[in-house]
């Protein structure tokens, strides 16, 4: 293994800030300021992929600048697990970009340019999170990704929005507090932030240090990523447009959260040391809490968003499960989920936006025989859905199998059992809307039709891709290779 | 000064920007010079430092002189268009005034002993009153209220100089490191060392003796407040460091005082106290006010807490913040001089139509709640690093917790500003004939360069910190 200097990682970071400026100019012609935004996403993903033989290769990819610290620099270095969140975030950005231009115009809203240039900061900070270095880098970003989806969740300007950006900020503003606390302790008492695969901190600190610290940072990062009593913020922002509940709020913001414990549990303590100090433990049964509950309030909700939103957190937890779980095979399951759960919840939360901006519907009580209108979107709507059950011949099945493998490895049957009851919950709230949406009501819904093209095509791309990883068996292995990558330097 | 006045008015502006143009070139040079070749000492009349008085610029005076000369460079700048605005036909003692203040506190600052500190403490506190009291309305009130407890807290620092000479028979502070050491049992020493404190505490507008301070800078005018702000309490913090690191080395080591630690007490009420009173102002500069008085406080747990990295956050957060602080008093400025408001509750207005002094505020005010990569967050950084090393978990949390306080108080303007309802506003427009149109240069100058600055000390804080503050460390 090499660490080769390149400058490809500060790059992927710097190119979507070169738009802000560029969509700020060009605010009162929109075709040309959706250019900008969409030859920056195309771009930064080719230049996230373009360091994937590297990374095949065995390699690291390492850009550092100034320091912030003395001792410590903002440095970036894509490594194969920060590659994958990275490949993801930006893959993402583009589809979403071609929706967001067919959403928001269809809508007419308001601010278009302010909601452009936040979301090119929203993906610079989350490839910032995928590559960061160190615990201060990668807290940089994490901050500013707090900062600047605010904008995003208030978008809509109402009562409804600012009470829910409000909430935003009270919880990861809080949160961001905790993570303070645990990287100043970790700094002062290891004097070093730097990720290392095994974790630093073994040996070094007492059990009951690593308790504590390792408390702040599921506190800190717990936020982001949902954790049960953590996850209030979650359901309440759905109240921001479409795209960004599509993107952030199922894709960057809160899997930003999810990697963070990723590379706490495996880069900063290492997993032995957690689990030695009887921690990890604590954290997967929060984690079964939180798969189990957020089911069940999830079949509760008729708001189409809102029922998406318990998923997720639910869904969250399912990667965090496998995490905690410490072994190899849950590992690789929760990094595949890590990727997966984010075509399917897209794909799901895309749907959701083009029935509404077709309809105005967003109860689920109203969509009866939405489908029969709209069977491009209702059909990959019921794609998505088969995925988060589980079913074979979908990549939820690929990622729930070696999650479930994972826990027969791990010698906890407990697991297996949660993986499996919430698949049969996905199954009661996902499939009663398939179902109506196609075979309940008559033909009332003549007037609506389907969704225009540049809405159209996003969806049924992402729903094209949780057919193909679960399904073609190139894409499957490619998948596997790079998350074997992970698994080989954390499980040597 | 006045001569030139009576001859040509508009020549005392450039007079005084030259001045402080002047100033802070030889503060820049002088830094530079320090940090190369160690400390200077300059006796006056070449009576030797035991009989005579001393001045002495070392990294952290320099430091220091360098931040007053350049903020009130750049107020000044920034303030030509509004000054006549403000006071009509008495600009010329305003001009004196903000050069003998700023005279004032350099002398502060390079004072070598604790005699001369007090003159100069006296020459910045008198100018200020009067620049206060030139104000309009009840500024007047706010100017005689300061200008009660200044004196009293100058007095309180007399008394306390008092009682040290006295014991030890010197007030030079190289004289008084050697000397007091060996006295620290005699409750003489203890006694004149709780009075210097208090004075300074006062003066500085430490929680709870911060009562002057809200009303002073919020009827104070415009260009007063942004060259207050910043500076005016800072420049008694970096006395109290001065006293206690250099002269008693009473701040840190086996000899640290009780006394030290119930000031980092005091530090925690007024920063957490202080942005609490913040958020339910909605007068802007009084908001702002609060919020230095937590500020204040957070640099002074800082000093409490007395070991390097919490006395690196202390001093980083004196530069930072003044530079913060001063970028949003010119804010509030240039927003009452264009558009007339001083209300938080009428911001939604500027939405369109100044676009660059919003990006400014939102750049300051993130750094205020501490968010990388701006200034803000470093000095928080180390202030918390230094609180967790020395083991006093609860100072460190009382920051943490603070910005938060800061953050609920900034995003409430912020929300204010970006989505407050448009019908407020709609009905605000009738009420005062606004100008519209660019701001005029000076002023757009002033804002962007301190915003430029508070992103730019965030980014290279590293080098900032070892370059400059790290020597400026008395270990």
């Amino acid at each position: 293994m090499e660490t080769i200097k390149s400058i490809r990682p500060l790059l992927c970071v710097i190119l979507p800030l070169l738009t802000i400026p560029l969509i700020v100019f060009s605010r009162r012609r929109k075709n040309i300021r959706e250019f900008w935004t969409l030859s920056a996403s195309v771009t930064s993903f080719l230049v996230v992929s373009s360091m994937l033989p590297d990374i095949f290769a065995g390699n690291i990819l390492q850009s550092s600048s100034f320091n912030l610290i003395p001792g410590i620099s903002l440095e970036l270095k894509a490594d194969s697990l920060g590659l994958t969140f990275a490949l993801v975030a930006s893959f993402l950005w583009i589809i979403t970009t071609i929706y967001s231009i067919g959403y928001m115009r269809r809508l007419q809203e308001k601010s278009q340019s302010r909601y452009f240039a936040a979301f090119a900061v929203c993906v610079s900070s989350t490839i910032g999170i995928a590559f960061a270095s160190n615990l201060l880098t990668f807290l940089v970003f994490y901050e500013i990704l707090t900062i600047v989806t605010y904008p995003l969740v208030v978008h809509k300007e109402n009562k409804e929005a600012m009470a829910a950006g409000r909430k935003y900020l009270v919880f990861t503003l809080s949160g961001g507090a905790f993570l303070l606390a645990a990287v100043v302790l970790t700094w002062i008492i290891t004097g070093s932030l730097d990720f290392k695969p095994g974790g630093f901190m073994g040996g070094l600190v007492s059990e009951g240090t690593v308790r504590i610290i390792f408390i702040l940072f599921i506190l800190g990062l717990g936020v982001k990523s949902a954790i049960m009593p953590l996850h209030f913020w979650l359901p309440s922002a759905m109240v921001a447009p479409v795209p960004v509940s599509a993107l952030l709020h199922a894709v960057a913001v809160v899997k930003a959260g999810v990697f963070g414990i990723l590379r706490i549990i495996y880069y900063v303590f290492g997993a032995d040391a957690l689990s030695n100090a009887g921690v990890l433990k604590f954290l997967a049964y929060e984690a079964v809490i939180t798969i189990l509950v957020a089911s069940f309030i999830a079949l509760k909700q008729d708001n189409l968003k809102r029922r998406l939103a318990y998923s997720t957190i639910s869904q969250l937890s399912y990667i965090i499960l496998g995490a905690a779980m410490h072994s190899p095979l849950a590992l690789t399951g929760s990094i595949l989920h890590l990727m997966n759960h984010a075509f399917m919840k897209i794909t799901l939360f895309f749907c959701a936006g083009a029935v509404y901006v077709n309809t105005h519907k967003e109860k689920i009580s109203e969509m009866d025989g939405i489908g029969r209108v709209m069977p491009w979107t209702m059909g990959a709507f019921a794609c998505a859905s088969l995925g988060m059950i589980g079913l074979p011949l979908s990549c939820g099945f690929i990622s729930k199998f070696h999650l479930a493998w994972g826990s027969i490895e791990a010698g906890e049957i407990i697991y297996l059992f949660v993986y499996l009851a919430s698949g049969i919950l996905n199954a009661a709230y996902f499939l009663p809307i398939v179902y109506r949406s196609f075979f309940v009501g008559t033909s009332i819904h003549e007037r609506y039709s389907e969704a225009g093209l540049t809405m159209r095509l996003p969806l049924l791309i992402t729903a094209a891709f949780t057919v193909l990883f679960g399904v073609i068996v190139p894409a499957i292995n490619s998948q596997l290779n790079l998350v074997d990558l992970t698994k080989k330097l954390l499980f040597p | 000064m006045p001569a030139v006045g009576l001859a040509r008015r508009n020549l005392c502006q450039i007079l005084s920007v030259t001045a402080l143009g002047g100033m802070s070139v030889l503060a820049w040079f002088g830094l530079l010079h320090v940090l190369r070749h160690g400390p200077i000492h300059y006796t006056f009349g070449g009576w030797t430092p035991p009989l005579g008085i001393e001045w002495v610029m070392d990294p952290l005076s320099s430091i220091i002189v360098f931040l007053i000369a350049i903020i009130s460079l750049v107020v000044s700048i920034h303030s030509i268009p509004g000054i006549k605005k403000q006071f009509k036909s008495s600009s010329i003692p305003f001009f004196i005034l903000t050069l003998l203040l700023v005279s004032g506190l350099a002398g502060m600052t390079f004072a070598g002993d604790l005699f001369n500190l007090f003159v100069f403490l006296e020459v910045a506190s008198l100018s200020g009153y009067a620049l206060v009291a030139s104000g309009e309305g009840r500024a007047l009130l706010a100017a005689f209220r300061y200008l009660l407890m200044g004196t009293v807290g100058t007095s309180f620092y007399l008394l306390g100089v008092g009682f040290l000479y006295a014991v030890t028979g010197t007030l030079n502070m190289s004289d008084l490191a050697v000397r007091l050491p060996l006295l620290f049992q005699s409750k003489a020493a203890i006694l004149g060392m709780v009075f210097i404190v208090t004075g300074l505490a006062v003066k500085m507008g430490l929680f709870p003796m911060h009562g002057w301070l809200p009303d002073s800078y919020t009827y104070a005018p415009d260009s007063v407040s942004a060259i207050m702000a910043p500076i005016v309490t800072k420049i008694p913090v970096y006395a109290l460091i001065r006293i206690l690191f250099w002269a008693t080395g009473a701040g840190s080591g086996s000899d640290k005082w009780q006394l030290v630690n119930y000031l980092g007490w005091l530090g925690v009420f007024g920063a957490i106290g202080g942005s609490m009173l913040a958020f339910k102002q909605i007068n802007f500069k009084k908001m702002l006010a609060y919020s230095s008085i937590s500020q204040i406080g957070l640099i002074v747990i800082g000093v409490s807490i007395g070991n390097s990295a919490a006395l690196c956050g202390s001093i980083l957060h004196i530069i930072n913040h003044a530079f913060m602080k001063s970028c949003l008093f010119v804010i509030a400025g240039t927003v009452f001089y264009s558009r007339g408001i001083k209300n938080i509750l009428e911001f939604a207005r500027l939405r369109h139509e100044m676009p660059l002094t919003l990006t400014a505020l939102v750049i300051t005010a993130i750094s205020m709640i501490g968010i990388p990569p701006t200034c803000g967050f470093f000095s928080k950084w180390y202030l918390i690093a230094g609180a967790f090393e020395a083991k006093k978990y609860v100072f460190g949390s009382a920051v943490i917790v603070s910005s938060f306080f800061t953050a609920a108080y900034f995003f409430r303007v912020l929300e204010k500003t970006f989505f407050g309802s448009a019908t407020a506003s709609a009905n605000m427009e009738h009420g005062i004939a606004s100008k519209t149109g660019e701001l005029p240069f000076p002023m757009l100058f002033g804002v962007s360069f301190f915003a430029a600055v508070v992103v730019i000390l965030g980014l290279f804080s590293g080098r900032i910190v070892s370059f400059f503050v790290r020597p400026a460390l008395p270990f």
